[in-house]
């Protein structure tokens, strides 16, 4: 018996907050956390999607567009990440050119 | 302990509060469930996007487990470096493997087009009451 099932990741500390999503298939997305199942579909409200380059798909642009209150299905969810607290830098693994 | 016939009908309501209390504990009621807000969206439209590059409008009639749905009076767009493509479809069975995101609330665009046009309607209101 192994008892009460615990999920890896506790998301009910961050409901009500900012989170930061990213799907499979490459749609990143931010809103604020509303709701989630065991399955880790997410209710995200205000959401927004950061459009990404047409020529490169991989990097995400400035542009954005507003989606309002969305389901991510916890199918396409690869990464879930509290915005607040988080901030993003440049990579520090990159090599500067010439070396 | 002895208990009589007369105590059995309160034993009974104390073992159901005991249920109802692990419930409680165990769903949250402030927390917005994901299936319970795709339920609530049956017969009104919505959009969904998919893993790719698809995105459809449609209304929904109902889903399933694994969110497989069945959409009516649908526009398919397909969002390419050219443009986008628009196929409209009469109604359709959509597998639920490739859908990335169920959006309910409003459409981006026309959402915010149609809260200015509300606002200028609420103006337009108050000054005819202010003439009258």
């Amino acid at each position: 018996m192994s008892g009460r099932k615990e999920t890896v990741l506790d998301l009910a500390k961050f409901v009500d907050k900012g989170v930061q999503v990213k799907l499979t298939g490459g749609r990143q997305v931010t809103g604020t956390l509303k709701g989630y199942d065991q399955l880790l579909n997410l209710v995200l409200d205000e959401a927004v999607e950061f459009l990404r380059d047409a020529d490169d798909p991989l990097k995400t642009t400035d542009q954005t567009r507003r989606l309002g209150l969305i389901v991510c299905r916890g199918t396409a969810v690869m990464l879930v990440s509290p915005t607040d607290g988080t901030d993003e830098i440049a990579n520090p693994f990159v090599q500067p050119d010439g070396t | 302990m002895l208990l009589s016939i007369d105590d059995v009908p309160c034993l009974l309501i104390a073992l159901s509060v005991d249920v109802e209390a692990e419930i409680m504990a165990n769903t949250n009621p402030s927390q917005l469930l994901p299936s319970e807000l795709i339920d609530r969206c049956i017969g009104s439209k919505i959009w969904v996007i998919m893993k790719g590059d698809k995105e459809l409008v449609g209304t929904l009639r109902g889903f399933d487990v694994y969110v497989n749905m069945v959409l009516e009076d649908v526009t398919e767009y397909e969002i390419t470096a050219e443009g986008r493509r628009i196929t409209k479809l009469d109604q359709i069975l959509l597998n639920g493997n490739n859908i990335a995101i169920v959006n309910t609330g409003g459409f981006s665009n026309f959402s915010l087009q149609y809260s200015w046009f509300l606002v200028v309607l609420l103006i337009q209101n108050e000054s005819t009451w202010m003439l009258a």
